[in-house]
């Protein structure tokens, strides 16, 4: 009997155990973080191999200036490090200079070709985690530079950057009007042979690789679309009454303002057959449409209220409803990437300012403070924004963080209408 | 125990045993759960990076933070080339031969109503044109800085229009009359005054024969 | 027959031991101090001692976070202890731990009434205030902390200040990660739901990265780190 009951009480016990034990280590603790800290992630970038050293030192400036200016990396010193560019990557040597990840570049040059190892280490891991070759001739080793930077940024992020866009903008030669474009980084200006009196209003569509502008050539308007597969183009439209470029919505079709008996209207112009069909119209000014990401809404310009004002509209031309209500002056739309804010610019004490407003509100965050600024633009991934600034004295092509910090001018040379090409 | 039948007492005692056995069984199998967490605390910690990297393969889902393997060399590496960028020159327009001038006439602020300072100018013109049936005009319309460049072509254009259409109700035909805008491309000045404002807000008046 | 009779007998004792198991744990509180890491004796000590705040050990502001040793609890500090040791005398201390502990609260409790009167730093809002820990200035160690929720409060400040992220603006990002923390201090990740944002999965795995290896915690324990924007 006094087994049995010790048995019992012993089978008890022990099982008693088992389970507090078990549970014991199952127990979970909850913990909830938020608010990290901001701070860019920190980069060593290292060069090694054979090349002209103006070349290391170009691909070198290239890939920091694109990363860190995207605000999400910085630099450290290179005097800082303590691992040689040639040597293996030991983690250990990163460390203690905060360094997240680390980019080991080797170059090979053979005759005008060079070939760059890029490797990417990641200091906390450990280990590598990006590793690609990349080889193009030495006189496009800024294109290389930028396509490396990608595919770091890519790494990081998954995201697009647009270091391998271009900007093309509508400066001046000789006293007219002369289309240029350059790199996303303000390098490697070219000017495009095309030169007029006026030249206004060019508008990118990367889906058909085309570019429409208008011109004004003896005393008409003229718009023109230039294919860039073939670097050919071609007047699509002619007319007295001004005809402004607007976006293109498909290869044979783009919204254009066109004036017809004095009246400024948004049309919808088929170029295969030369033509027109109104979509805004109305006694008031009608001008400057752009068309949303999804292609199903566009936004544009009116002084119906009696001032100019920016309106939504779909792209039947119906649905119109006001989205500005700041101020007395708000013109020059521009959609997000994402199709869930715009642009504008509205007049503050005077001068022109740029403005973000989300479609779900009536709220807008200015952007711009210093001197006036137009004809904003978003980058193709929604990050940057390009504009025209007079603060220096002339306009010149800018560009700033979507959140508007890093204002800086692209060009020396005065330009206006910038516009992103990629 | 004694109250119950004999075979009953057999079995009970049978059982008994059954029982020590039954508790050592638990005890062995607590004892076997219990020994592994032993085996833990004593073995010494591994290196921190073979530690960490385990666990990255035993997720299951698509790892987003673990690295992709890296590309190995054999494979093609990427080729960069750029495309040439040159169009076709256009000849640029060609100027044409003035006369007489006739003064600009103003406008205010985004407005392009005829005030009341520009109709004794607009008269003359008519006039003057009246008398030279031959002449033809070229309206321009212009605006200041303020406001962007589009919306000042199209203010620009309705400056002009309406020059045109006065014009027009003083008997001029509307075939000797061009209109053009220039937005605020073509400024007088550039002080970022209301002098130099008012007097970018203007038509311009380009007689031809 | 006897077989028949001694199955079913065996069969009806297990039973009832399920039963009565089941009874017994479902009454036990969820988290309970593992025997052998007890550190009762805190509060019989010095209550002349200034009022400490034990949450956020790694903000060491306030100059009245002062780790100190009390000598009792060096007694108690945990040694792998021989499991052979009989079950009763553990399961005797198991109990007294958990009364112990409902003093301790109790006692914290009462601490932290008093040393909001005589102190000017404000006590964190809706956590237990026990008294400091020993492991606190050293990562590696083999010095123990009291209890798990003191141990969150810890792994909390080291994760939390070694969690960067490059952006300032962005939608609400959650991020799901479960690591095994084992009795040395070291982690494993077992669990990654990720917030379908690359680099803030990113930011999230560097930060427990840079954090290990933990200080040692009481016990082998798993946590479920939360991390959102």
């Amino acid at each position: 009997m006094r087994i049995r009951v010790f048995c019992i009480l012993a089978i008890i016990f022990l099982n008693l155990i088992w389970w507090r034990g078990n549970s014991l280590s199952h127990q979970r603790i909850y913990i909830d973080l938020t608010s990290p800290n901001p701070r860019p992630l920190a980069l060593g970038l290292q060069l090694a191999g054979e090349g002209p050293p103006q070349a290391l030192n170009e691909l070198r400036e290239v890939i920091k200036n694109d990363l860190s200016y995207t605000g999400l990396f910085t630099f450290v010193d290179e005097r800082l490090y303590l691992e040689p560019a040639t040597s293996a990557f030991k983690p250990e040597n990163w460390r203690p200079l905060g360094v997240d990840a680390v980019i080991k570049l080797n170059l090979r040059q053979s005759e005008n070709r060079i070939t760059v190892l890029s490797t990417l280490y990641d200091v906390n891991e450990g280990d590598q985690i990006l590793k690609k070759e990349y080889s193009a001739e030495v006189g496009v080793l800024r294109t290389l530079a930028h396509v490396i930077a990608r595919d770091i940024y890519k790494r990081f992020t998954d995201r697009d950057p647009p270091f391998e866009a271009k900007i093309l903008f509508v400066g001046m030669h000789e006293g007219k009007r002369s289309l240029y474009i350059m790199d996303w980084d303000g390098a490697r200006l070219r000017r495009l042979g095309i030169t007029a009196e006026t030249i206004i209003s060019p508008r990118w569509s990367g889906k058909s690789r085309l570019l429409a502008y208008t011109m004004r050539q003896d005393r008409e308007w003229l718009l023109k679309i230039i294919d860039f597969d073939t670097m050919k183009q071609k007047t699509v439209f002619r007319s007295k009454g001004l005809t402004i470029a607007g976006d293109i919505l498909e290869k044979d079709l783009i919204l254009i303002t066109h004036t017809e008996m004095d009246n400024q209207d948004i049309y919808l112009l088929d170029t295969k057959n030369s033509t027109l069909k109104k979509l805004i119209g109305g006694y008031a000014i009608e001008i400057d449409p752009v068309i949303s990401p999804d292609g199903k809404r566009l936004l544009f310009v009116s002084d119906r209220s009696g001032s100019p004002q920016i309106y939504m509209a779909d792209i039947t031309g119906y649905n119109i409803k006001r989205m500005t209500f700041r101020g007395g002056y708000n013109t020059s739309p521009a959609w997000s990437p994402e199709g869930d804010a715009f642009l504008y610019v509205g007049s503050v004490n005077g001068k022109n300012q740029i403005f973000l407003q989300r479609l779900d509100s009536t709220e807008a965050i200015q952007l711009t403070m210093v001197g006036n600024n137009e004809e904003p633009s978003f980058s193709p991934d929604g990050r940057f924004i390009t504009f025209t600034s007079d603060r220096d004295g002339k306009w010149k092509i800018y560009i700033m963080r979507r959140d508007g910090s890093g204002q800086k001018a692209l060009t020396a040379v005065a330009g206006s209408s910038p516009v992103w090409i990629k | 125990m004694k109250g119950l039948p004999k075979n009953r007492q057999n079995l009970v005692g049978n059982s008994g045993y059954l029982f020590i056995l039954l508790a050592l069984i638990t005890a062995g199998t607590v004892l076997f759960s219990c020994a592994p967490r032993k085996v833990v605390q004593e073995e010494k910690a591994p290196a921190i990076t073979q530690e960490q990297r385990l666990p990255e393969q035993k997720v299951a889902q698509p790892e987003k933070v673990t690295p992709e393997r890296p590309e190995v060399i054999s494979e093609k590496p990427v080729t960069v080339t750029e495309r040439p960028l040159e169009v076709a020159k256009i000849s640029p327009e060609a100027a044409k031969p003035k006369r007489v001038e006739f003064p600009d006439i103003y406008f205010d602020f985004d407005k392009y109503e005829i005030r009341d300072d520009a109709k004794p100018i607009l008269n003359d013109l008519a006039r003057w044109l009246k008398n030279n049936p031959k002449a033809g005009l070229i309206i321009e319309g212009h605006c200041d800085e303020r406001g962007t460049n589009q919306y000042n072509l199209a203010l620009g254009e309705r400056r002009a229009s309406a020059v045109k259409n006065y014009l027009m109700i003083l008997g001029i035909s509307s075939s000797r009359i061009e209109t053009v805008s220039y937005g605020e491309e073509r400024p007088l000045c550039t002080e970022q005054t209301e002098e130099c404002w008012q007097l970018n807000r203007r038509a311009h008046f380009v007689i031809y024969e | 027959m006897r077989t028949v009779e001694g199955m079913s007998l065996l069969l009806s004792l297990f039973l009832h031991l399920s039963f009565v198991m089941i009874l017994i744990t479902w009454q036990m509180p969820p988290k309970r101090i593992n025997p052998g890491f007890i550190t009762v004796n805190l509060i019989e000590e010095g209550s002349e001692r200034a009022p400490i705040i034990v949450n956020e050990p790694l903000s060491l502001k306030s100059p009245e976070v002062a780790p100190s040793l009390r000598p009792a609890e060096k007694e108690r500090v945990v040694k792998p202890k021989d499991r052979e040791i009989e079950r009763e005398k553990v399961i005797e201390e198991a109990l007294h731990a958990i009364e112990a502990k409902k003093r301790l609260e109790k006692l914290a409790r009462l601490k932290a009434v008093i040393s909001s009167t005589v102190t000017s730093k404000p006590l964190h809002e809706g956590r237990d205030i026990s008294p400091p820990l020993q492991g606190l200035s050293s990562q590696r160690g083999t010095t123990v902390t009291s209890s798990p929720e003191e141990y969150a409060g810890i792994v909390k400040g080291i994760i939390q200040s070694n969690w960067t992220y490059p952006e300032v603006v962005k939608k609400g990002l959650k991020s799901r990660i479960v690591i095994l923390v084992q009795r040395d201090g070291s982690l494993k990740i077992t669990e990654f739901h990720s917030s379908g944002d690359r680099l803030f999965d990113y930011s999230v795995k560097n930060a427990i990265l840079k954090s290990s290896p933990l200080p040692p915690p009481p016990e082998e324990v798993e946590i479920e780190l939360r991390f959102s924007k």
